[in-house]
């Protein structure tokens, strides 16, 4: 249970120009569940393994519980880390892979097996505790790299894409026990993914990154409603949010040949800003985009022919064009056919405007402060 | 796929033309081991002795005792014995030192190092065998074992570091992190995860080095000159010299100086075989 505040950390390697992680800031509170997301290569994983010691800071103070890390040892930073692959010792028994840590610090036998056999039951492996590694599903092995973990009783978690090597259904079922084992060891969690699935339904803030930046910092809602930038609103949110390029006058959006009628608010920010009859990126969820099973000719609505539609189940997705981008929208209805041609209405109050060429977000300045606030 | 009986028959039948292929000459070599000198002297081939005879492994542990000409079977035995496994032994520690800090430790020069210590596997031996001579000789460490074993060490190295450098390489990284966060130190980390989980590998390369200086010849018969220092190769090639060919004893000393690979080889055949890594990482 500890504070961890991070202050212009910098990663640079040997032999290399530029910096992996370029300054970042972050600070996390207790029981905190952080997730960071981001796109392989974008210094997540350094970021969490200059956390854990693993890796030299090159810049900047890591503090935990307000002592500065940056040059204590792995092992006496008082943190437990999962890793990807699982690193299990193979040449032990389970339980010997989760009494490790404790035996090595010389806690009495009987508290070490206090401990394991309480994790073990928790994690529901106590009919595995004399097997080997070798022995164990994918799944139970990673519920072993958890339980090694949880018997130390570490000031931090760490994580680093403890799930990606699971298949789908065991990935959202472990997903919902580490959430559940975070609400029940109130555990500061530091949590590395690419998964952007993985982020919105277990981090308490998402930190978004991309090229050793730090994008945003925000609660799953705060990143999905109001994206700072487009790499962003891309990247959060499943499927992506679609982009289009659209021009908009203090009357009417433009998108290609069509006209809309856009909220008064939304046109506000606009004139606010100075971007009327400018050149904009319009950001629409596919979620946001909604199918007509009647002919309405509203100002919101157009008609289209669907290229490719894929039924999810009880939603699909339609594959159509808007302007000269490509359109992907969930709706509900699921009797649609390739090649048919239907209405679709756009909730134009849920829409984000970007910066065609800095793509940072469009908003008034009282929303900005808003965001940065949160 | 099930196999016709046809055609199990011809496999077996191709088993069993190896199996003689190979098996034939040390059949052969125990038959001749318990055959008199005057059957392995006569110029008609037999396949059986005239008569059965336990002379030669009588004579082979008494070799020496009585005859200064012929060269004491037991000692070199002893000999061989010690320089082999301190061999093995030295190899061993220095070898996993040496690829454990090339495998995971970056520092200057490594691949220098590796490939250094490869460039000097692919010199000939025997080119070698003068210089290494002179040097030894100069420091008075011929007829000596240690000096045998520091040279069979010298030339066991590089063939020992490339072996476990690769069984230390496929370790996962991951597993030694964790167990730093455990609060391991680098040496526990080696003795601790390292070993044991390479510990196949580590015997494998344990009993090529065995057997390579087990098996040595050249440097030994040049190294050695006295009895107390002779190995058993040297002890083997002995029994035979100018005018005297006594076949009863080389061939037993043949015989025995065989025994203790095979008996490694079938004691740790578990060990060479299977790989102790596995379930570390998702499998």
């Amino acid at each position: 249970m500890a504070k961890i505040v991070m202050k212009n950390i910098k990663k640079r390697y040997k032999n290399s120009e530029s910096l992996t992680v370029k300054d970042f800031n972050l600070s996390i509170d207790h029981k905190e569940f952080i997730v960071l997301v981001g796109p392989s290569g974008c210094g997540k994983s350094t970021t969490l393994r200059m956390i854990a010691g693993l890796e030299d800071i090159s810049e900047g103070d890591l503090l935990i519980e307000e002592k500065r890390m940056n040059d204590v040892a792995p092992k006496n930073r008082d943190i437990a880390m999962v890793f990807q692959n699982y690193a299990l010792y193979p040449h032990m028994t389970v339980y010997d892979n989760m009494a490790f840590a404790l035996k090595i610090k010389k806690i009495n036998k009987s508290e070490i097996d206090l401990r394991v056999k309480e994790a073990a039951k928790i994690l529901g492996l106590e009919e595995y505790l004399k097997r080997k590694p070798k022995a164990l599903s994918g799944g139970q092995r990673q519920r072993v790299a958890l339980g090694r973990a949880m018997v130390r009783n570490p000031k931090v978690f760490l994580m680093d894409e403890p799930l990606s090597n699971l298949d789908a259904k065991l990935r959202s079922q472990m997903r919902a026990e580490i959430s559940k084992l975070h609400r029940k060891l109130g555990a500061t969690t530091i949590y590395v993914t690419h998964d952007q699935t993985e982020a919105m339904t277990m981090a308490s803030r998402i930190v978004i990154m991309k090229d050793g930046k730090i994008q945003q910092i925000g609660t799953p809602k705060e990143v999905y409603d109001h994206p700072v930038n487009r790499f962003v609103a891309g990247f959060i949110g499943s499927p992506s949010m679609n982009f289009i390029s659209a021009t908009c006058s203090d009357t009417a959006l433009k998108i290609g040949d069509l006209t809309f009628t856009i909220p008064k608010e939304k046109i506000e920010i606009l004139k606010t800003t100075g971007y009327l009859n400018k050149k904009i990126t319009l950001g629409i969820r596919p979620e946001d985009i909604h199918h007509e099973p009647k002919e309405v000719n509203d100002s919101n609505t157009f008609e289209t022919t669907i290229d490719v539609s894929e039924l999810m189940g009880s939603e699909s997705l339609l594959y159509t064009s808007l302007g000269d981008s490509t359109l992907i929208a969930k709706v509900n209805s699921t009797n649609i056919a390739n090649g048919e041609k239907i209405t679709l209405s756009i909730d134009f109050n849920k829409i984000h405007f970007f910066d065609k060429d800095t793509e940072e977000v469009i908003q008034s300045t009282n929303q900005s402060k808003l965001i940065s606030i949160s | 796929m099930e196999r016709t009986k046809n055609q199990q028959f011809f496999i077996y039948l191709g088993v069993i033309a190896v199996m003689i292929f190979t098996l034939a000459p040390i059949i052969l070599l125990i038959i001749a081991t318990l055959s008199s000198g005057q059957d392995l002297n006569s110029k008609t081939l037999h396949f059986l002795p005239s008569h059965w005879t336990l002379k030669n492994f009588t004579d082979i542990f008494t070799a020496g005792s009585n005859d200064a000409s012929v060269p004491p079977f037991m000692q070199a035995l002893k000999n061989s014995i010690i320089v082999s496994l301190s061999t093995t032994v030295l190899t061993l520690i220095i070898a996993i030192l040496a690829s454990y800090a090339i495998s995971r430790f970056r520092f200057k020069g490594q691949n220098g190092l590796l490939m250094s210590t490869l460039g000097f596997r692919m010199v000939p031996e025997i080119a070698l065998l003068i210089p290494l001579f002179v040097i030894f000789a100069r420091f008075g460490a011929i007829n000596n074992l240690s000096s045998l074993i520091l040279i069979y060490t010298a030339f066991n190295l590089p063939f020992a570091i490339w072996m476990l450098q690769g069984f230390f390489r496929s370790i996962p990284k991951s597993m030694e992190e964790s167990a730093y966060l455990d609060g391991v130190s680098s040496l526990g980390v080696l003795i601790r995860f390292i070993l044991p989980i390479s510990l196949s590998g580590i015997i494998a390369t344990g009993i090529f080095v065995l057997l390579a200086s087990w098996d040595e010849f050249m440097f030994a018969s040049i190294f050695t000159s006295t009895y107390d220092s002779k190995t058993i190769t040297v002890a083997i090639s002995e029994f035979s010299k100018r005018g005297m060919v006594n076949f009863g004893m080389q061939i037993t000393g043949g015989l025995i100086a065989s025994l203790p690979p095979i008996v490694l080889a079938l004691l740790f055949q578990k060990f060479i075989v299977s790989g102790l890594s596995e379930g570390s990482e998702k499998g």
